[in-house]
């Protein structure tokens, strides 16, 4: 009986922090400040307002281009005046899910060559043709096995990998991820990075992914997703 | 009894007579406007390099049109390193031939890439940045995109209407090929695409070349592109053009004045959509030297108009007199009756000749016996 209690004691403080760390979980902050989101990062639709663009949008750099000055891609079907921004909107499952995939449809392309996928976002016309994104256990451009998205937060500050993001496009697939499904940063990919308001959980997350291979190679993804958490139950 | 044999014979006759006519009428009228008689252009199609100015393109260039879209609507892909206010013109200027050589080819080098995707092959045209990689022409004899084997461009002036094939004109971008040739290297013309046309002017050798060319299979497959050069052909050397006097004039030695045609004013300029004639302004007060001279400071203005030519405007045709060259077929204006179909009218016209033999026969019989039955009376 003796031994029993104090093997519960030894237990206690190990079983009260594994409690600790499953309540705070998905939203929350631990003690150290730094955790996993998982959830919904919920979209926000994108939106033009003369010069100003927010919410949820994508743009293309040429290659040997910069985040910063381009040149970036004119996608002519853009509703914004720059038609280098393209607007996204939420998809079927109100945006990105982090702990497990939204993959393709099976076809993931329409007769045109328009991609289906619409769980993440709504597929957007670029150049004529649908774009989508989805997350793939497999990555569809290079073969290669991809993690579930992870998301963290650390003091409002959001970081992880995302290496499963891809868009497909007029029967093609760019791997979109950061890092890229092989772990690498070709180019201009930069990490995952964003904000995170832990009181409102608004959230942006922003990262750069250089297509390699194909028909773009050299071309950058600059994706700029903005919303709100929302924690898994 | 006779006399109605007789004139059933003579009905046959007439309805032999009737079909074979018919059909010979037919079979002639179906190859002979698709057959227009013209003069194969052989040298240079040197090219004026384009322009833009107030939003309107002139000279040479490209447009591109998105999957779906239309040459006359668009839309039109926009290229961020376009020189133009409106970016879906890619404006092009002449490369180290100084244009597109017709009757032999202008392949692309190897290796055809940089070590960034960007195109090498500078004979047509002079490499451009397209997105940010430069894109180029060549045309090979075997496409690169296809592997198909295509035929040398040819254009045939045919009263100042150019007609052609391009078929080995390709274009080559980010390390990859795309057959930009009319009709397809299979002959066949997918979608947007359009015969070559264009107008020539043989007094000052002004021209307009035009086509649009689908892209089949591969990253733009659905996207098409209109092609407008502008310039002045300039006769491969030991060849002789139509002159305005009627006379022949003979083509200056190789390379005599290739560079001459990158100086001249840019040319005329249409939006696609104006195509529907296929053929533009060639200006008709253009001041060009004449080919075969040496162009030194020509200006070989085809106009800077971009509606579609009155009659008025079109180049003025002289006596197409050619020496060295010959005259060829060309079958790519008028309508091409289907193979089947010129098979049926012929089979119907040796019917009618049949008919209007075996009605000869009949009534050659029918006099014979006549003549008998006379003679025995």
């Amino acid at each position: 009986m003796i031994r029993r209690l104090l093997t519960v004691a030894a237990l206690a403080p190990l079983l009260a922090i594994t409690a600790g760390l499953a309540i705070s979980g998905p939203a929350g902050a631990n003690s150290s400040g730094r955790h996993t989101l998982i959830g919904t990062f919920k979209l926000t639709p994108g939106a033009c307002f003369a010069a100003a663009v927010t919410g949820t949008y994508f743009r293309m750099i040429s290659p040997n281009g910069s985040v910063a000055n381009g040149k970036y891609f004119d996608n002519p079907d853009s509703t914004c005046a720059n038609k280098t921004y393209t607007l996204a909107e939420p998809g079927t499952q109100g945006g990105l899910i982090t702990g497990k995939y939204q993959p393709n449809p099976t076809p993931a392309f329409n007769a045109q060559g328009g991609a289906l996928a619409d769980s993440i976002v709504q597929p957007q016309s670029f150049t004529a043709i649908n774009f989508s994104i989805a997350t793939d256990k497999k990555d569809p451009q290079t073969g290669e096995s991809a993690p579930a998205p992870t998301i963290k937060v650390n003091g409002g500050k959001l970081s992880g990998q995302i290496e499963a993001w891809s868009a497909a496009w007029n029967k093609l697939y760019f791997n979109q991820g950061s890092p890229k499904p092989n772990g690498s940063r070709p180019g201009l990919t930069t990490p995952l990075s964003g904000t995170y308001n832990s009181s409102t959980r608004a959230f942006v997350l922003t990262w750069t992914s250089q297509v390699v291979g194909g028909p773009f190679n050299g071309f950058t993804g600059y994706w700029h997703l903005a919303g709100t958490f929302v924690p898994a139950r | 009894m006779r006399q109605l044999g007789r004139t059933g014979s003579r009905r046959w006759r007439r309805f032999g007579v009737l079909v074979a006519g018919l059909g010979l009428a037919s079979t002639g009228l179906m190859v002979a406007p698709a057959s227009a008689v013209g003069t194969p252009l052989v040298g240079t199609f040197t090219i004026t390099p384009g322009a833009c100015s107030g939003g309107v393109a002139s000279g040479t260039y490209l447009r591109m049109v998105l999957s779906g879209g239309t040459n006359a609507a668009g839309p039109y892909f926009s290229n961020s390193d376009s020189a133009c206010s409106d970016n879906t013109y890619t404006l092009l200027s002449p490369g180290s031939a100084g244009g597109l050589v017709t009757a032999s080819y202008q392949p692309q080098p190897t290796p055809a890439f940089d070590s960034s995707g960007n195109a090498l092959a500078d004979q047509i045209t002079t490499p451009v940045p397209f997105e940010g990689v430069k894109f180029a022409t060549a045309t090979n004899p075997v496409d690169p995109q296809t592997g198909l084997h295509t035929p040398a461009p040819s254009v045939v002036d045919n009263g100042g209407a150019l007609s052609g094939n391009v078929q080995s004109f390709g274009v080559s971008w980010n390390n990859q090929e795309f057959n930009q040739g009319s009709p397809k290297p299979d002959g066949s013309s997918p979608g947007n695409t359009t015969p070559v046309t264009g107008t020539y002017n043989s007094s000052t050798g002004a021209y307009v070349l035009q086509w649009s060319s689908q892209v089949v299979g591969g990253p733009f497959n659905g996207f098409s592109a209109f092609w407008n050069l502008t310039g002045r052909f300039i006769p491969a050397a030991g060849t002789t053009v139509p002159a305005a006097s009627g006379s022949a004039v003979s083509a200056p030695s190789a390379g005599a004045s290739h560079g001459a045609s990158s100086s001249a004013p840019a040319g005329s300029g249409r939006s696609p959509g104006s195509s529907s004639s296929g053929r533009s302004s060639s200006g008709s007060g253009a001041t060009a030297a004449r080919p075969g001279s040496s162009a030194t400071g020509g200006t070989a203005s085809t106009g800077s108009t971009t509606h579609a030519p009155s009659k008025a405007s079109r180049p003025t045709t002289k006596t197409h007199t050619v020496v060295s060259s010959h005259t060829v077929v060309a079958g790519s204006d008028g309508w091409d009756a289907p193979t089947w179909l010129v098979v049926l009218v012929a089979a119907l016209a040796a019917i009618g000749l049949a008919g209007v033999l075996w009605a000869e026969r009949q009534l050659r019989r029918q006099r014979t016996i006549d003549h008998i039955d006379v003679k025995g009376a």
